[in-house]
């Protein structure tokens, strides 16, 4: 059967508008899978250093002659070669950094790299060279869980219920200060930090919303979705996140 | 997407031609699944970067890597593209709901029930 006209004429007029934003835009959206996971994880960035912003003092820290802050981009590099940002609040310090790796409270052996990590000011980074990474040829950096105040994990994905899930593994082997055991309440209205953050790009359903509620309920933490469509921004004040309260932080 | 379409067209005929009596039909879902599938894995990304710049990716420019520096001019032809892309969809009458869709049964679910509005 012959298509109706209006039909062929919406089909042309999407493909010419289509070729026109591919001839002006391509150049800025062909980039590798890595480099958008990167700008996902930047635009996250931005929305915890705004957050931050409004209750203390940052600080970029390490930047290149040039200026530019150095984005860490793989666990392989040494985090002292690379830019983080100090945040001080009236009491305390602390450091945001990106693509550090974590060794859990669990197990020395139990190893992972959150996209984003704040870290208590004095957390130091660790080198080892153990044989069985790379030959024993490159340094194995990584910092203690019990450094770490709030590990933050950025995905541009759907929230599909097996992510939501592995979010909570990640959350328990990255904070020394949650005994699952014998959970406390952790979290309060307004706090200096902000719970540990799943963020995800795409829009919830309300199944999966329903989800991220009960999980919300039963965990000191934040699943931010829809932030492709700004649903949610982390503004102090307008916004339903759960922050820290923790003895010393 | 359109492997979903394909497997509706089989189970759920009748959602179908629901869809179509609001004038969607199989060939205008699947541009719109194209659509939403390049905002989703690759525009979206991309220009979240964008939304609430810091300091830091502005005035501070952030380098990543050799070929890639986030700063206000990268800024601001995110925030072009991404209206540009949001323009190009609203002229085809394909509403931002229909980008955010995760799965066609839900998009075509949506517009049997209310015609895409």
């Amino acid at each position: 059967m012959k298509a109706p006209r209006r039909e062929d004429a919406w089909l042309s007029a999407v493909e010419a508008a289509v070729k026109a934003f591919s001839t002006r835009y391509r150049v800025l959206y062909a980039r590798k899978t890595r480099e958008r996971a990167a700008s996902f994880e930047i635009g996250c960035l931005h929305m915890l250093l705004g957050n931050y912003s409004d209750v203390g003092d940052l600080e970029v820290k390490n930047l290149s002659d040039a200026g530019e802050f150095r984005y860490l981009t793989t666990p392989n590099g040494n985090p002292a070669n690379f830019s983080w940002v100090s945040f001080k609040s009236s009491e305390s310090q602390f450091q945001i950094r990106q693509q550090v790796r974590v060794k859990s409270h669990w197990s020395e052996d139990i190893a992972f790299c959150p996209d984003i990590v704040v870290l208590k000011d004095t957390a130091s980074i660790q080198s080892e060279k153990p044989a069985d990474f790379a030959n024993g040829k490159r340094p194995f950096y990584s910092v203690k869980s019990s450094d770490v105040i709030s590990a933050h994990e950025c995905k541009s994905l759907s929230p599909f219920p097996e992510l939501l899930v592995s979010f909570i593994g990640l959350f328990e082997a990255a904070h020394s200060w949650y005994d699952g055991s014998s959970p406390k309440v952790f979290s309060a209205d307004n706090g200096l930090h902000l719970a540990p953050c799943l963020f995800v790009g795409g829009d919830s359903r309300p199944i999966q919303r329903r989800m991220i509620d009960a999980l919300e309920k039963k965990f000191p933490i934040n699943i931010v979705t829809g932030i492709h469509w700004g649903r949610f921004k982390l503004a102090r004040g307008s916004d339903r996140a759960r922050y820290l309260s923790l003895p010393d932080a | 997407m359109v492997s979903e379409l394909r497997y509706l067209r089989e189970t759920k005929p009748e959602l179908l031609l629901s869809a179509e009596k609001h004038g969607w039909s199989i060939a205008k879902l699947e541009v719109v699944f194209v659509l939403n599938c390049f905002y989703q894995r690759i525009l979206a990304p991309l220009a979240a970067s964008a939304y609430n710049p810091h300091v830091v990716g502005t005035k501070i420019p952030i380098r990543f890597g050799a070929a890639l520096k986030f700063d206000n001019a990268r800024v601001t032809r995110m925030r072009e593209m991404d209206a540009s892309f949001m323009a190009l969809c609203l002229r085809a009458e394909v509403d931002p709901w229909m980008l955010s869709a995760q799965r066609a049964g839900d998009l075509i679910w949506q517009i049997a029930k209310s015609g895409g509005q």
